[in-house]
């Protein structure tokens, strides 16, 4: 009997090519979507799920209630926090602090390197995060002060390999030596953090006085709780000592403490500032917009799937009541049925599997990933084709399966089917109009996305990053050095200006919160910069009142400050000219408010402008910004960096275009809205090929009546009207169904920006002439040929 | 073998009522082979589905191998059919899909035989109907007499008790209709009994008896040498 289904269902799969070719390249290119989309949701799902218990660990979070932000969540702590966690709480168990040391320049035996993901921590780290060593004995290699754990990637690159790396000095900022005291394995590539080299806390808590102290939050804690422990019990003592350890007195201060679940860490973080590590940082609803992508990309294949069979099943109808006839039951057909969509499925996944392999190398390239097809080690992957097979089988084969056996043979012999109308025709509709649901949802969407983008990516951000360059440079830079660089760079054709800043942007990436020197002691929380007297001009950021630092000022250096406009709102004053501050950050003197520029964004569209403050601080500044000639900047680049290699031989030289710091900003996005766009397009093809099909089955069930109709005088224009007009219906009315949807959806997604775009009614109208452009064009391929036929051969057909 | 009293069939549409056949009362003895007879719509073919167990009867009775069945459901009806009767039909009603081998197999499939028995049953019927050369072609590549051997071969193959023809040569040239009569004859004489729906005279004098059907009635019955009136 199985050999009898396999044979039809190859005979049929044969004889109609044409059908079998829509649902096998629907169903394959389905498929292979929904598996990259898998894969991606198993990738951002799959993030620290190396370390081990870690449903016991958790990372502090802040909330903030700082004046002129607003309530902020930070995960950025205090140093005694973790401590007096640990001694507080029984239930938390252990603590571990990183506090990032960023960017560092090493020397080895007179070679310097620049080294990322530098970070000071608690020799708790290996415990908590399962940080694992290849050498040296985690009991001591982070006890002393100056020693430092380097990943087995950074001991190949400056040492030569993991064996040599043991025991040998490193000079850090040209100048302190650091002992080698262990090699770690690499991270694992799902880990929210990035870290190639750990630097005893102690070292941190010797250089650094104020880390012993609360007031300054400047690095990420976690705990790991006791097995059991009630987080939400817990979280209730929390006011309280948070009261005991904070000066009561001191308003400013005054902030709540929660635990975020480090399996959170990942995907649920997009509200949280100042993050001492999440790298690659994903976005949950992200994994949900995918999900419900793969599932709509798997159930517009299955629908085609559907729709083809019943459109099919009067020419399958004799076969089935033949078989009725000669005695097949009910089940014997739902088996047969059931067992061709199986085949089909079959076949698409085996296809579907080989694309995917050929894709792989793209997609990894656009998610910054490493997925390959691996039956053997990914049980989830294995498990999810089985179950694509039998959803996808079932899904595509059960209505026609139980449609079909349901066939009354007599009527079935006497072709007295018909399911224009009936059940089957209005299911058919029925599903060819969700199908448009999806399409005018998923462009409408798409049109949004593709328009906030461009949007954010064009917006006047307020300053002008066009032909800059940032160039950075060395904490242990010297201000002459600095000197020395800028006026060789100054003799370079095609250099226009140079500018010494915290950062490219103008800010660095602190918060502080400064004190008004008046008697209501107010406050402000700023972002603070630090400038020259280049910046605002060379950036085209204009001075709305008051004036720019100017060498002429002999204390601007040391007693002027600069405030944005949101800063001088959040103050309320009308005349900021002249008003004191009290010493910001660690400087000495009063700061009088000298001008105030018009509000730039220095981060991306998703956050408000928050108050600035910027000061002349060449010591604290590490980026020269430059500013070139366009048109050959190629060339001038290559020649500062021949300037810079004369100037430090040996030492690498590095730059970034700022128009591509911008760009990276968004880089998830974009990576992100280029796979939606390619899998959105992907299913609105499926969705065309299945209607294609189906018009044409539908023409060819209406030959007959075609035919009778232009022997009756029915004009061929006629004919075609007749048959698309029933399709373009029933775009109308899934617009109507799609696009207040749609509109709820989008609306909310745009919310994630401070900064969005208007839906103006052409977003409504253009995916709605699009989808009705495309049924019109399938519909009337097959009319046009129906209409032109000869009438007697219209007739004739049956 | 066949016996009916009363047996009436009304087609039911929002509007109209229809009757196909009215109160027809008839018996058909095992071995005998019946032709009926009539103009288009007079129910014939109604008849021929009501005994075949396609279809039910609005009213009346009907005993099928003395099983009152009128009342039995598709399942019940489907099983009786499958291990009962053997069909022929004018238009042949062939699979397509399957070539002439498979055709013919697929009844015993359905009863469950096992592959080797199969494959004998097939063969056999196949060499009696001589078609067996064209056993590995398909339905469309063969003439029309041909297919309707393969249909008789179909119909045979199970050895059913009853072989219901409908129109059996209605498709096809006198040659090739009177090679299949032929068959459905020497069928009969074997010993299977066969109704046949016909409108061919031809065709009818190969019957031992002949039912003339009129408006869903009976109007009379011709056994071989003697006529019958039946009272309208």
């Amino acid at each position: 009997m199985f050999k009898n289904y396999l044979k039809i269902a190859l005979r049929v799969l044969f004889r109609q090519r044409t059908y079998a070719l829509i649902n096998i390249t629907g169903l394959t290119v389905g498929i292979a979507s929904f598996v990259l989309i898998l894969l991606y949701i198993q990738n951002e799902l799959g993030y620290d799920q190396h370390i081990p218990d870690i449903d016991q660990l958790y990372r502090c979070v802040e909330i903030q209630h700082a004046q002129g932000v607003g309530e902020q969540h930070v995960a950025v702590t205090m140093g005694p926090l973790g401590s007096a966690l640990v001694s507080d709480f029984p239930e938390i168990t252990k603590k571990v602090r990183i506090m990032n040391w960023g960017r560092n320049s090493i020397m080895y035996e007179g070679q310097q390197y620049n080294q990322d993901d530098v970070a000071f921590a608690d020799p708790t780290i290996f415990d908590l995060l399962n940080i694992r060593l290849i050498k040296g004995d985690t009991a001591t290699a982070l006890n002393d002060v100056k020693s430092v754990i380097v990943s087995e990637k950074v001991a190949e690159k400056i040492f030569g390999s993991v064996d040599q790396a043991m025991g040998k000095m490193m000079l850090f900022n040209g100048k302190e030596g650091y002992l080698v005291k262990g090699v770690m394995e690499n991270q694992p590539r799902l880990s929210h953090f990035r870290l190639e080299m750990l630097i005893s806390f102690a070292t941190a808590e010797n250089q650094y006085e104020w880390l012993k102290y609360w007031g300054n939050n400047s690095m990420a804690t976690y705990i790991k709780l006791r097995k059991g422990t009630d987080v939400a019990e817990l979280a209730k003592k929390f006011p309280e000592f948070v009261l005991k350890y904070v000066e009561p007195e001191d308003e400013s201060w005054i902030w709540e403490l929660y635990l975020q679940p480090v399996k959170d860490i990942h995907l649920r973080s997009g509200h949280i500032k100042f993050q001492v590590a999440n790298y690659n940082q994903g976005n949950i609803n992200m994994v949900y917009v995918f999900g419900i992508i793969a599932f709509l990309i798997i159930l517009v294949a299955s629908i085609n799937f559907i729709n083809l069979a019943i459109a099919r099943s009067v020419k399958r109808a004799k076969e089935v009541g033949m078989r009725k006839v000669l005695g097949a039951n009910h089940w014997n057909l739902m088996y047969q049925f059931l067992g061709e969509s199986f085949f089909i499925t079959l076949i698409s996944i085996a296809l579907s599997l080989i694309i995917i392999e050929l894709l792989l190398p793209a997609y990894n390239r656009i998610l910054d990933t490493d997925f390959h097809v691996d039956f053997m080690h990914n049980d989830i992957f294995n498990i999810g084709l089985l179950l694509i097979l039998v959803i996808v089988s079932l899904l595509a084969g059960s209505y026609p399966a139980f449609y079909l056996s349901r066939f009354r043979p007599i009527k079935v012999l006497k072709n007295a089917v018909n399911d224009q109308n009936g059940s089957s025709g209005y299911l058919s509709k029925g599903l060819v109009t969700l199908q448009f649901v999806f399409s005018i949802g998923m462009l409408f969407s798409i049109g949004l996305v593709f328009s906030q983008f461009r949007y954010v990516l064009n917006k006047d951000l307020g300053l002008n990053y066009k032909d800059v360059i940032s160039v950075p440079l060395y904490s242990h830079n010297s201000e002459e050095e600095v000197q020395r660089i800028r006026n060789t760079f100054n003799t370079v054709p095609g250099v226009l200006d140079i500018s010494h800043v915290s950062f490219i942007n103008g800010v660095s990436g602190s918060q502080s919160t400064i004190n008004v020197d008046d008697s209501a002691k107010t406050r402000i929380a700023c972002r603070i910069g630090y400038v020259d007297y280049n910046f605002f001009p060379m950036m085209d950021i204009p001075i709305v009142e008051g004036r720019n630092f100017n060498k002429d000022f002999a204390l601007d250096e040391e007693e002027a400050v600069i405030l944005n406009q949101a800063a001088v709102d959040f103050l309320g004053w009308e005349n900021p000219i002249g008003k004191t501050f009290l010493p910001i950050m660690d400087t000495v003197h009063k700061r009088r408010v000298i001008g105030v520029i018009r509000d730039y964004h220095y981060y991306s569209l998703h956050s408000r402008i928050e108050p600035a403050a910027y000061m002349i601080r060449p010591e604290s500044a590490y980026t020269l910004a430059v500013k070139l000639d366009p048109g050959n900047e190629n060339e001038t680049v290559q020649t500062l960096e021949d300037k810079w290699n004369e100037l430090f031989p040996g030492v690498p030289f590095e730059y970034q275009y700022a128009s591509d710091y911008v760009h990276n900003m968004y880089r998830d996005e974009s990576n992100t809205l280029k796979l939606f766009t390619y899998f959105t397009l992907l299913s609105i093809l499926i969705s065309c090929l299945g209607l294609y099909g189906l018009t044409a089955l539908m023409t060819e069930r209406r030959t007959k009546e075609i035919g009778v109709r232009k022997v009756f005088g029915g004009s061929a224009m006629q004919v075609m009207v007749l048959l698309v007009k029933g399709y373009l219906k029933l775009v109308i009315i899934a617009s109507i169904v799609a696009l207040p949807i749609g509109w709820y959806i989008m609306s909310q997604a745009l919310d994630e920006f401070a900064y969005s775009i208007h839906m103006s009614w052409y977003y409504f109208i253009i995916p709605v002439l699009i989808v009705s452009i495309f049924a019109f064009l399938t519909t009337a391929y097959h009319a046009i040929r129906a209409a032109n036929m000869n009438p007697v051969d219209a007739i004739r057909y049956e | 073998m066949i016996r009916t009293e009363n047996l009436t069939k009304v087609f039911r549409t929002d509007e109209v009522e229809t009757s196909a056949l009215s109160e027809v009362t008839f018996e058909v003895k095992p071995g005998e082979f019946v032709a009926v007879m009539g103009p288009s719509g007079c129910g014939k073919s109604t008849l021929l589905n009501i005994l075949g167990l396609l279809d039910n009867p609005t009213d009346g009775k009907y005993f099928f191998l003395e099983h009152e069945v009128s009342d039995y459901s598709e399942k019940q009806r489907a099983r009786l059919r499958k291990e009962n009767i053997g069909f022929v039909f004018q238009n042949f009603n062939l699979i397509d899909e399957l070539n002439v081998y498979e055709n013919v197999e697929l009844p015993l499939i359905y009863l469950g035989m096992k592959s080797t028995e199969r494959k004998q049953r097939v063969e056999e019927v196949l060499e009696n109907m001589k078609i067996s050369h064209r056993k590995k072609h398909f339905p469309l590549q063969l003439s029309g007499g041909q297919q309707q051997r393969v249909a008789v071969a179909r119909a045979v193959v199970a050895n059913p008790k009853l072989i219901l023809a409908d129109e059996p040569t209605g498709n096809l040239d006198s040659a090739h209709g009177e090679e299949v009569m032929n068959m459905l004859e020497s069928l009969n004489q074997a010993g299977t009994t066969l109704i046949i729906v016909t409108h061919s005279q031809r065709d009818a004098e190969y019957a031992n008896r002949v039912v003339r059907l009129f408006d869903g009635q009976i109007i009379n019955e011709n056994i071989k040498g003697k006529v019958s009136q039946v009272k309208i």
